[in-house]
C-alpha cells in the first residue's frame, strides 16, 4: 500500500475511528491519542491490510486500544452530570439550534439529555456495541465482523444494552397517558 | 432470539423483555403478532415501547463530533516519516538503473569497461607478486635457522674434539691455528647472518609494509642476544 493510497484511506474513516473512540472514551484528547495510535499501527500493519476488512480492522484496534485505555484507568465514572464538559458542550450546541419547544418535547429533550450520561453507565462493551449500532449505524453482519463474534451473539449484545439503557433511563421517562 | 414462554398470553414482564428485538423486527412471525397484540391492549409496555422508541431518537440525534485536522496532519507526518522499507530497496535499485542510463554512449560504456579489466588485472599481478614474496619470506627463513643449526652443531663438535685433545707443544701451534679458523668463520657465520636478517627483513617489509612485524623483531632479537 502506497503512502497515497494510505492516506486516502486515512481521510475516509478517521472521522469514524474518533468518533468511537470519542463516545467510548467521552474525552477529546484520548480519543484524539487513539485515533492516531489506531492509524499508525494501521501504516505498520499495512500488508495485513485488505480493502474489504480495512473498516472492522481500524474499528477492532480502536476498540481494543479504548479498552486497554480504560482498564489501564479504572474507567469508572457514576451517572452524573457535568464531569464530561465535551460531550455536554456538543450536546448543547447540537440542541440549541431547535427553536422554544413545547411542553412533551421538553420531556423528550431532557431524556435526550440524560442518554449521553446512560451511555457511561454501561459495560465498554456494551457501550461499543450501541455506538456501531444506533451512532454509527453499522450493521449487525458488520459489527459481527468486528467483534470476531457470531452475528447472533452481536445482537443478543445490543438487545442487552438496549435494555440496560431503556432501565437507566425510566426514572427520567414520564407516562404521559 | 426472545421467545415467550406462554405464546397465547405472554406476561408484561415477558412482553417487554421482548421489546428490542419486537422493535427491530428480529421475532419469528408468531411472536411478532402475540407481542403486538398485547402492546396494543397494554398501556404499561404501549408506554414501554415509546421510551424505547424515544432511547433511539436519542441516540441518533446524539451530536457527532468531528476529529480536528491536526490528527490527519500528524498521521501523515508520521506515514511520511515512516516510508515503506520495500520502496527504500526500490529506490536504491531505481538509483542504480539511473546511473546505468548515463552509460549510453558506446565509447564510454567502451572505456568503462577498458578500466574495469584492467582494475582486475592490476589487482590480479599485486596478488600473485604478493604471494611470491611471501614464499620467498619463508624460504630465506628456513634456510637461515638451517644454517645457524649447522654452525652450532660444528662449534659444538669442535670444542668436544678440543677437550679430548692432549694438549702438547706440538698440538698447541695447531690447536691455535683451529681456534683461530673457528673464530673467523663464526665471525663469517655472524656476518653471514646479519645479511640474512637484512634480507628478511626487507622482504618482509616488502610483503607487510610493516618492517616491525612480530616474527622479523623476534628472530632478530634472538639474533643480537647470541
Amino acid at each position: 500500500m502506497t503512502e497515497d493510497k494510505f492516506l486516502e484511506l486515512v481521510h475516509e474513516h478517521k472521522t469514524q475511528i474518533y468518533r468511537h473512540a470519542f463516545y467510548l472514551l467521552r474525552n477529546r484528547e484520548d480519543a484524539e491519542d487513539i485515533t492516531q495510535e489506531t492509524f499508525i499501527k494501521a501504516w505498520e500493519n499495512r500488508a495485513k491490510l485488505r480493502p474489504k476488512t480495512v473498516r472492522s480492522w481500524l474499528l477492532k484496534c480502536a476498540q481494543n486500544l479504548c479498552f486497554n485505555l480504560l482498564k489501564r484507568h479504572k474507567f469508572q465514572e457514576p451517572l452524573t452530570e457535568g464531569d464530561d464538559a465535551e460531550l455536554e458542550t456538543l450536546l448543547h450546541k447540537h440542541t440549541s439550534r431547535s427553536n422554544p419547544l413545547p411542553d412533551e418535547i421538553v420531556i423528550e429533550q431532557e431524556l435526550k439529555d440524560s442518554v449521553h450520561c446512560a451511555i457511561r453507565k454501561l459495560p465498554p462493551e456494551m457501550r461499543s456495541v450501541i455506538i456501531m449500532r444506533e451512532l454509527e449505524g453499522m450493521s449487525f453482519k458488520e459489527i459481527a465482523e468486528v467483534l470476531e463474534q457470531p452475528e447472533g451473539t452481536v445482537k443478543s449484545t445490543v438487545f442487552r444494552a438496549r435494555k440496560k439503557l431503556r432501565e437507566l433511563l425510566r426514572p427520567y421517562w414520564r407516562n404521559d397517558e | 432470539m426472545n421467545q415467550l414462554t406462554s405464546p397465547h398470553n405472554p406476561t408484561c414482564t415477558e412482553v417487554q423483555d421482548t421489546l428490542e428485538a419486537y422493535l427491530d423486527n428480529e421475532l419469528d412471525t408468531d411472536t411478532h403478532a402475540t407481542v403486538a397484540a398485547h402492546i396494543s391492549s397494554c398501556s404499561t409496555c404501549h408506554n414501554e415501547v415509546r421510551l424505547v422508541q424515544a432511547i433511539s431518537e436519542a441516540l441518533h440525534e446524539l451530536p457527532r463530533p468531528e476529529p480536528p485536522p491536526k490528527i490527519f496532519n500528524e498521521i501523515s507526518d508520521y506515514v511520511h516519516a515512516h516510508p515503506d522499507s520495500n520502496k527504500k530497496w526500490m529506490n536504491r535499485i531505481s538509483q542504480l538503473f539511473t546511473v546505468s542510463a548515463y552509460l549510453t554512449s558506446p565509447l564510454v560504456r567502451a572505456g568503462a569497461l577498458v578500466c574495469l579489466v584492467g582494475v582486475v588485472l592490476f589487482g590480479t599481478y599485486q596478488y600473485q607478486q604478493s604471494l611470491k614474496v611471501q614464499q620467498a619470506s619463508r624460504d630465506l627463513a628456513y634456510a637461515l635457522s638451517t644454517l645457524n643449526y649447522a654452525v652450532g652443531r660444528t662449534g659444538m663438535v669442535v670444542n668436544e674434539k678440543l677437550s679430548d685433545t692432549r694438549i702438547d707443544r706440538t698440538s698447541r701451534r695447531s690447536f691455535v691455528r683451529i681456534e683461530a679458523a673457528s673464530r673467523r668463520a663464526s665471525k663469517q657465520k655472524r656476518n653471514i647472518s646479519s645479511a640474512l636478517y637484512r634480507s628478511l627483513g626487507s622482504l618482509n617489509r616488502l610483503s607487510q609494509n610493516d618492517p616491525d612485524t612480530e616474527p622479523y623483531q623476534r628472530s632478530r632479537n634472538k639474533e643480537e642476544n647470541r
